[in-house]
């Protein structure tokens, strides 16, 4: 009987297969009739803080990967910088881009220097701070506490343009604010950042507590710990680090064909930071490419604006 | 002697016995393959299904929890071992006193019907678990709470989490705080040499307190795509994030289908990308 159902369902998944290809055929021709709004259309809400994350599957070489990702990162930074858009994390779960930061860095440096990126702020985290730096009042200190999160930031803006004052007042504010408005922090994410980063705060919140018991504090001695959300939130979210993203978008650098259609993976994002984020996968279809001829696809300038609209048509509710 | 009515009753029962038949045909032909441990549910859309069928709002959160037995009837028959369904967030509490009085009733009479005997879970040998921060629920429901587990605490096949009031940042925080109270109580003399790992907070989190496996598929209905502050740590890394357009109180096995066939399609493709790297 088990045999016999086990035939019954590879019919079935052969069905699903045929299904899915002219799903995935449907989805290519519908993307080649609809073209997304160009990219600077006003649209209804924007993110203020973009996530891409990228994945590639193992069949691509490093080389080819990290030159695709590094080419789309520099791509979604202009796109970005166009839109006002202030941050933007970049998140890819084996590192890449950490170890092509500075090739990026490079790249996001035009030849004339009119875009001005600062040195990168690199920030390590050592396995526990020392427990002099704690502060004896408070278990958490926020000050120095991002720095338990390793996020590689790197500010991407143009100076203030030198525009003939001629209104006076007027023209030098909208000097200022335009080169706010161009300006952009880009954090650069890996899986270190993840749930390690949390397990790595817990076990430097459990030192302090024996390190204040040691000085023989009051506070450390009687009290059981206690943890409240805001607490943690504090420690794990920084305008300077890692911050919640209002949309996010996963990019995948292979094709969809029928065989590989998948569902939506989050690949190890930080958790914590995913809490509101309206997701979109962001995939390139290719019903008729084989399985052979696999290069690793860029995020492209379409599917951003596809993704864009798709932000501005969602509701929001925050629980009421 | 047989009324008319009788054999259109007849005809009725036999019809539905017959689909009742295929569809445990259906899932049994699914269960002939790879299945996944744990299956969670985010039931999003009561709201705006009432209004489209011009009903109250406390009807379609009825209709959503009988979509919830359906569907738990149909995870059961595919021997899922673990479903969880997010039933109220803690941010919910924001919402007018009448709709969230409405849902509170609604909890304490289906927690208590769920656990009867002879009912669904009793049928299939499932543990109920009330995951999330109880403490905020009015008095009647704890209690309720606390019977209908109490109930169901010595069934081992399966397990049921009902997240209510339930948000993911508020169990990560509490998994944390434990983690740290642990690692404190423990005995060893080197205690600056203290390390938390992953693994701890993991296992304090409120669904492993339970019993709950790894989390293998997500499911938001209603169209929206975010995962509103569920089960954060337990999706962020391999689950399967499915969405679909259909509001909860409409899922039902059609939907479930290509769910389960997409999850049997990634562990066969990991297992021939493990056998072709042997």
């Amino acid at each position: 009987m088990f045999n016999l159902y086990s035939i019954f369902l590879h019919i079935i998944h052969r069905i699903y297969a045929i299904y899915l290809a002219f799903h995935t055929l449907w989805q290519w021709r519908q993307e080649q009739r609809t073209a997304a709004q160009p990219l600077v259309t006003p649209r209804h809400r924007l993110p203020k803080h973009l996530a891409v994350i990228f994945t590639a599957s193992p069949n691509f070489s490093k080389e080819s990967a990290t030159s695709v990702i590094v080419q789309s990162v520099v791509n979604v930074v202009q796109w970005c910088r166009q839109l006002g858009v202030t941050k933007l994390t970049v998140y890819e779960e084996h590192g890449i881009l950490t170890e092509c930061e500075r090739e990026i860095r490079a790249r996001l440096t035009p030849p004339q220097t009119d875009c001005e990126v600062s040195e990168p702020e690199v920030e390590y985290h050592p396995l526990t701070p020392p427990p002099s730096e704690y502060s004896e009042s408070r278990p958490l200190s926020p000050s120095h506490s991002p720095s338990l999160i390793p996020v590689t930031t790197i500010l991407v803006s143009s100076p203030c343009k030198e525009r003939e004052p001629s209104n006076g007042l007027r023209n030098r504010r909208e000097g200022h604010e335009n080169h706010v408005h161009n300006s952009l922090q880009l954090c650069l994410v890996s899986k270190n950042a993840s749930k390690p980063a949390i397990a790595t705060i817990a076990t430097s919140l459990a030192r302090n507590i024996v390190f204040k018991q040691r000085k023989g504090s009051r506070s450390g001695r009687q009290s059981s710990f206690t943890l409240r959300v805001d607490e943690l939130e504090s420690v794990l979210e920084g305008e300077d680090g890692l911050s919640s993203p209002d949309f996010m978008i996963v990019h995948s650098l292979d094709t969809e064909t029928t065989s590989r259609r998948a569902p939506l993976e989050l690949h190890a994002f930080p958790p914590w930071h995913i809490r509101l984020t309206e997701i979109f996968s962001s995939k390139i279809y290719k019903p008729f490419s084989s399985r052979r001829d696999s290069i690793p696809q860029p995020l492209e300038e379409s599917k951003f604006c596809q993704a864009l609209d798709e932000y501005a048509s969602a509701e929001m509710r925050f629980g009421k | 002697m047989f009324s008319s009515f009788s054999i259109y009753q007849a005809a009725i029962d036999i019809q539905a016995s017959i689909l009742k038949q295929s569809r445990n045909l259906v899932l049994d032909v699914l269960a002939a393959g790879p299945i996944p441990r744990h299956v969670a549910f985010v039931m999003d859309g009561n709201r705006r299904y009432a209004r489209k069928h011009q009903k109250r709002v406390q009807e379609g959160h009825s209709e959503g929890f009988i979509a919830l037995r359906r569907m738990l009837e149909v995870c059961l028959r595919l021997n899922i071992r673990c479903v969880s369904a997010y039933a109220f967030s803690i941010e919910n509490f924001k919402r007018s006193p009448e709709e969230v009085d409405a849902l509170m009733e609604l909890a304490e009479k289906k927690l208590l019907e769920l656990c009867q005997h002879g009912d669904l879970l009793d049928q299939y040998g499932v543990r109920l678990n009330v995951v999330g921060r109880k403490q905020l629920l009015p008095e009647r429901v704890q209690k309720a709470v606390e019977r209908a587990e109490s109930i169901t605490r010595h069934n081992s096949k399966a397990i049921l989490n009902i997240c209510m009031p339930y948000t993911s940042r508020d169990e990560i925080t509490t998994a944390v705080e434990a983690s740290v109270q642990n690692s404190l109580k423990s005995q060893s003399k080197a205690k600056s040499d203290i390390v938390i790992t992953e693994k701890d907070i993991d296992d304090n989190l409120m669904t492993s307190l339970g019993g709950s496996p790894p989390l293998d598929i997500l499911v938001r209905t209603s169209g929206v795509k975010r995962l509103s502050d569920f089960m954060l740590w337990q999706c962020c890394e391999d689950t399967q994030i499915q969405y679909t357009d259909t509001y909860w109180p409409d899922f039902g096995i059609f939907d479930l289908i290509p769910i389960i066939l997409d999850y049997q399609r990634k562990v066969w493709r990991q297992q021939s990308q493990t056998m072709s790297k042997a």
